[in-house]
């Protein structure tokens, strides 16, 4: 029993000593359930999770007042990404970090200060073909410690209304 | 004989026989590309269309001018497909399909389209739209890019060539625009006007509505049956069966010709009349594409054709699309000869 209470003890020390974990830095990803938009972006979004999820964090944001959790997770579902949700019903988010429209993402580093808004890439505004990866050049700045050098660019999606 | 003579005759031959064999396509001078397209913010027109348009079955008058100005804004409306079933539609103009549009081989199109769908943001969320005109020949990254709610498009094409043809919206998801009821059909008259003259025409679009139901009447697009090609409905001119109940109204011995256009999104259409036979059929509506005595004309997803066939005696006559499974979703209408 007197043993117990020391391995305990010693564990719980090297708990105590451990650091809290870094707090990553995030993007938010804008959308509607109802709008199709996003699909644009299935693949390309898709990888870029894959590529950066384990320094950044990845968010849906749905700003719609009527949005309902089923809708949310079906166009998640649909698109095959394990991608954590908010609801900002209230518009905290919308108004603090002011996408424009549903496919639009913000990233925002681990002190909160904003790097990136806009499109994905350029692709839905070229038929298809990206000549601007916007959103990767914007992570893989920030991971290497680099300057973002585009901090917004305009994107193809749904308004974000109330 | 005079070498001169012998050459003069050997020119002569060659300018006759030329002559017979060569279309109407042949003679037309091409205009290719336009100025660049321009988009403006003004106020939203109290109309969603101006210049001539018609809705199908009726097709517009001809405007005889060099140019012609034609506004088709986009806009969010609830369309009812069958007894029962309504959606959230995106229409070009009013309908599903969009209006029937009618210029001529050399008119310039001085287009314009409001994306309206900001109006109508409770129920439907505002996002942008664009078109694309399949008798255009122009560079589509300018004139068919989207444009956002609000927003006015402005751009100007010439007609080349004689046909039926498809416009569409092609905002990326395409096929989400396109069920959703984004698409209509442009007539492209011959500059001499369509070769042959006859007592009753009309415009007759197919297309396949992908709908599940969301609650009551009211339905919305489904995108995997779509993909998966299993349509809730197929019908002409935007109605499951709507003509078995009002059928296009014609004589005994009457000489019809049907602009026909499927445009899909995904299926093809085996257009038939039941009871007579095609004597002409033009594909994509061009004269130059003639066939005789056709009993069923195959349109792919986007392909137009015209048919004329002489309505041989008093009596009803049913067209359809000849695979029998779109007949079951809507696909057939009457034609009554009286």
């Amino acid at each position: 029993m007197k043993a117990l209470f020391i391995i305990a003890a010693i564990a719980g020390a090297c708990l105590s000593f451990q650091a809290p974990p870094l707090k990553k830095a995030t993007v938010y990803l804008f959308l509607q359930s109802q709008c199709p938009c996003i699909y644009n972006h299935k693949e390309t979004f898709g990888s870029l999770i894959k590529t950066y999820q384990s320094k950044v964090s990845f968010t849906a944001v749905f700003t719609g007042r009527k949005e309902t959790d089923k809708d949310m997770q079906q166009l998640i579902s649909d698109l095959g990404w394990r991608l954590p949700y908010k609801k900002d019903k209230d518009h905290t988010l919308l108004r603090q970090l002011k996408p424009r429209v549903s496919t639009d993402c913000v990233l925002v580093d681990a002190k909160g200060k904003v790097l990136y808004v806009g499109a994905i890439d350029d692709g839905p505004l070229n038929m298809g073909a990206v000549k601007n990866f916007y959103l990767k050049d914007a992570l893989e700045a920030y991971v290497n410690d680099r300057p973002v050098r585009v901090s917004s660019a305009k994107g193809i999606g749904c308004t974000l209304s109330d | 004989m005079k070498p001169a003579l012998t050459l003069a005759l050997v020119f002569v031959t060659v300018i006759v026989f030329s002559g017979c064999f060569s279309g109407a396509t042949d003679k037309v001078k091409m205009t290719y590309g336009a100025p660049k397209a321009y988009v403006t913010n003004e106020a939203i027109p109290a109309t969603t269309t101006d210049g001539p348009i018609a809705y199908a079955p009726n097709i517009p008058p001809l405007v005889d001018n060099d140019t012609v100005a034609i506004r088709v804004d986009i806009q969010h409306k609830k369309i009812t497909v069958a007894n029962g079933v309504c959606f959230w539609a995106w229409t070009f103009g009013d309908s599903i399909p969009g209006p029937v549009l009618r210029v001529r081989v050399g008119q310039t199109v001085k287009f314009s389209m409001v994306n309206r769908s900001n109006l109508t943001a409770e129920v439907s969320p505002p996002m942008p739209h664009s078109i694309d005109f399949h008798a255009a020949m122009v560079n589509p990254h300018d004139k068919y890019r989207s444009i956002n709610p609000g927003e006015t498009l402005h751009f100007q094409w010439t007609a080349n060539y004689a046909g039926v043809f498809m416009y569409h919206c092609g905002t990326p998801v395409i096929l989400q625009h396109m069920i959703s009821g984004m698409t209509g059909m442009i007539i492209v008259e011959p500059q001499d006007g369509f070769p042959g003259k006859v007592d009753k025409e009309f415009a007759i679009v197919q297309n396949e509505f992908y709908l599940k139901p969301k609650g009551d009447s009211l339905y919305e697009t489904d995108v995997a049956s779509a993909r998966n090609r299993q349509p809730l409905y197929v019908t002409f001119n935007g109605k499951s069966k709507q003509y078995v109940q009002q059928p296009l109204q014609v004589k005994a011995g009457d000489r019809v010709r049907l602009y026909v256009l499927n445009t899909g999104a995904n299926l093809t259409s085996s257009f038939h009349v039941v009871g007579t036979i095609f004597d002409k059929v033009w594909i994509d509506g061009n004269p130059d594409n003639e066939f005789r005595g056709m009993q069923t004309v195959l349109l792919g997803s986007s392909n137009g054709a015209i048919v004329e066939f002489v309505v041989p005696e008093k009596g009803t006559y049913v067209f359809v699309d000849h695979s029998f499974a779109s007949v079951e979703q809507g696909a057939v209408g009457l034609i009554e000869a009286k």
